[in-house]
């Protein structure tokens, strides 16, 4: 079957004066299936919501993309930008890492869920939109929905701000959602909500999912399969089972031993691991594995080329030396 | 200097919103602070959590006098902080630093990366020009971040990379309490346990007290020593997280703790 999203050796630089372009995606590849979730993890600043924007065209303009990225079997990369804005929010939505912020100030959440679903749903009168957004408000977990609806982002909470932008990306009713850390700032409880509803929407609208999160159990509970994603380059790729029971990937080992241990069981744990070292700086390119110099696995060919992609077992890939590289 | 004062003592504190309903005369009314009482010693590590808009940034608010509660009052060291005024204000300021939710957000666009963290010493005239160039790159090593990034603006750094400028601007005055409302979110796990150690380090060297609000318990269950659990304007639950997570008394504590994610779906990882 033809997958509803399809990134193609995708490579992002940013550039600014008198520095070095930032490589910042080195060659992504991935499939998004229709109705599949797959999850993204990885360090801060690996790219991940590079990948996010870019998916949609909305990357500053000081930066410089190549690759190929298909929706539906459509080319965005060279669409224009009329079409691009059609698919934005109707076919694909996309929830800002940064939730709060990208709502307007000056007007009151409702009728900004309002507008957005008049926008795609033409044929609905003032009072479906309105009856529409009611309803969303309550699905993302608000019981004094008439407040809410008339509120200005600024007399929100900041978790009640993450469920308006939630509100706004689901009331298109989009094929594929690309969320980037749409439960950051919610408590356990709404946390849960929200991901029921995502779950339900998966199910009776076949809502596909890019889900971004440095949860590893949100996204053992919200993603069939998860990309590991390292320095910009997806370093392994298998179900959410697999990559999170047994990665493979000595990062990805590295950063599921940070998840802190149940207190209950083992008590308050004073020091949480973190993986020493960090990250490479994406103005300069690594000579070998970029993880090396942190990696407790490195062996000699790891500082002198960089690993390709492999397949140790059917439908997982990883990219590092241990695994043929 | 060792004080047997509390570090925070608030007392019956109270603080409602209205706003305007459209096409009505009538308003609508949020009891954001409906009653709180809380003492928070001096070094320690507090923690608030709660569902969302249960009032916790409204609360960290007071505590840093951004915002005026309706009734109560709340003491730094022993003063009574809306008491205060003029020098005695401004040196009060100076020892409560406020990392408020949304803060990387919201980082002064013009601003680089440097005049960020600088900019409380410069406005508390603190340290020579060098000097203060000094503790940014410090201060910028600390949160892993490196330091020829100073000179870049706020959005040309991740989210994660924002949220630790925030963080270092906040650290830059040696304040003697920080409140860090959700300055965690965002932060991968292996960042977090970095902050984490950050913090640690600068509380056993100076009497430092913390005020996180989270609402990641797993975490503040590391981090704490005390835990309050809040509901709609009130603080329903109080404690050690190992006495909370064994043994929580309140349903809204339980309703936390149940819908905390991968608690039934085991993560294999980690727990060994
Ligand atoms: N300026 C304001 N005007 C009107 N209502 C407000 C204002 N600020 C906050 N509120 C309301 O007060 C309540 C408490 O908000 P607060 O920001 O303290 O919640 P919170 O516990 O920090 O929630 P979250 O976890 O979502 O950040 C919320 O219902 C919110 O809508
Ligand atoms: N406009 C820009 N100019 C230069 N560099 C940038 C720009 N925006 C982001 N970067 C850099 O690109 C890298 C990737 O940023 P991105 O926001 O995609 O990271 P991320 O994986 O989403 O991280 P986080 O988990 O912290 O949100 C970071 O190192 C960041 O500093
Ligand atoms: S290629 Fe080498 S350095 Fe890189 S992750 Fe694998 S073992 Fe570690
Ligand atoms: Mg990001
Ligand atoms: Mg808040």
């Amino acid at each position: 079957m033809e997958p509803l999203l399809e990134v193609r050796d995708l490579h992002v630089d940013y550039l600014s004066d008198g520095m070095p372009p930032a490589q910042v995606l080195r060659g992504v590849s991935f499939t998004v299936s229709k109705n599949e979730a797959v999850g993204i993890l990885g360090e801060s600043g690996c790219g991940k919501s590079t990948l996010a924007l870019a998916i949609l065209r909305l990357l500053p303009s000081r930066s410089r993309l190549k690759g190929a990225i298909f929706y539906k079997s459509r080319e965005l990369t060279n669409l224009p930008e009329r079409e691009m804005e059609k698919l934005r929010g109707a076919e694909v939505s996309l929830i800002f890492q940064d939730a709060g912020s990208s709502l307007h100030p000056t007007l009151r959440v409702g009728t900004q869920i309002a507008d957005v679903a008049a926008a795609h749903h033409k044929d609905w009168s003032a009072r479906q939109r309105r009856e529409g957004a009611e309803a969303i408000l309550k699905e993302v977990g608000f019981d004094q929905v008439e407040r809410i609806y008339a509120s200005y982002p600024h007399q929100l909470s900041g978790g009640q701000q993450q469920r308006i932008a939630v509100a706004q990306a689901l009331i298109s009713g989009p094929s594929l959602l690309i969320a980037d850390e749409p439960t950051s700032s919610l408590d356990t409880t709404v946390q849960a909500e929200i991901l029921a509803l995502l779950k339900r929407l998966r199910r009776e609208h076949s809502l596909a999912l890019v889900f971004v999160s440095h949860n590893p159990a949100v996204l053992a509970e919200m993603a069939d399969r998860i990309l590991v994603v390292y320095a910009g380059q997806i370093v392994e790729e298998g179900s959410a089972q697999q990559v999170l029971n047994s990665p493979l990937h000595p990062f990805a080992l590295a950063l599921l031993r940070c998840v802190p241990k149940d207190v209950r069981h083992n008590g308050p744990d004073r020091l949480l691991s973190a993986i020493p070292g960090s990250p490479p700086d994406p103005a300069e390119t690594p000579a070998g594995c970029p993880f090396a110099p942190r990696c407790a696995e490195r062996m000699d060919v790891c500082g002198s080329r960089m690993p390709s992609e492999t397949r140790p077992e059917p439908d997982r890939k990883v990219r590092c030396f241990k695994y043929g590289g | 200097m060792v004080t047997t004062e509390p570090v925070i003592r608030v007392q019956g504190l109270r603080k409602t919103y209205v706003h305007e309903r459209p096409f009505s005369r009538e308003k609508f009314v949020v009891r954001a602070l409906d009653g709180i009482d809380l003492v928070i010693s001096a070094g320690s590590s507090f923690a608030l959590v709660g569902e969302s808009g249960s009032g916790k940034s409204t609360l960290a608010l007071c505590m840093a006098r951004l915002e005026q509660p309706g009734e109560g009052r709340i003491w730094f060291e022993g003063q009574d902080l809306f008491r205060l005024s003029g020098p005695e204000l401004m040196r009060v300021r100076r020892h409560i630093q406020l990392i408020f939710q949304g803060t990387a957000a919201a980082l002064n666009p013009r601003f680089s990366a440097e005049e960020i963290i600088i900019e409380p010493l410069r406005i508390q005239s603190v340290g020579t020009r060098t000097e203060q160039r000094d503790r940014a790159v410090h201060l910028m090593e600390k949160v892993g971040l490196p330091p020829v990034w100073l000179s870049r603006r706020p959005h040309q750094f991740s989210g994660g990379q924002r949220q630790r400028l925030a963080i270092a601007r906040a650290l830059a005055l040696e304040p003697r309490l920080l409140i860090l409302d959700e300055a965690f979110t965002g932060l991968d796990l292996s960042i977090q346990a970095q902050m984490v150690a950050l913090l640690r380090d600068l509380q056993s060297r100076e009497n430092l007290t913390y005020v996180f609000i989270s609402h990641d318990l797993s975490l503040m269950a590391h981090v704490a020593d005390e835990i309050a659990i809040f509901d709609r304007g009130r603080i329903v639950e109080q404690g050690q997280p190992s006495r909370l997570f064994s043994n929580p008394c309140q349903p809204e504590t339980r309703a936390l703790l149940e819908a905390i994610p991968g608690r039934r779906s085991v993560l294999g990882l980690g727990q060994s």
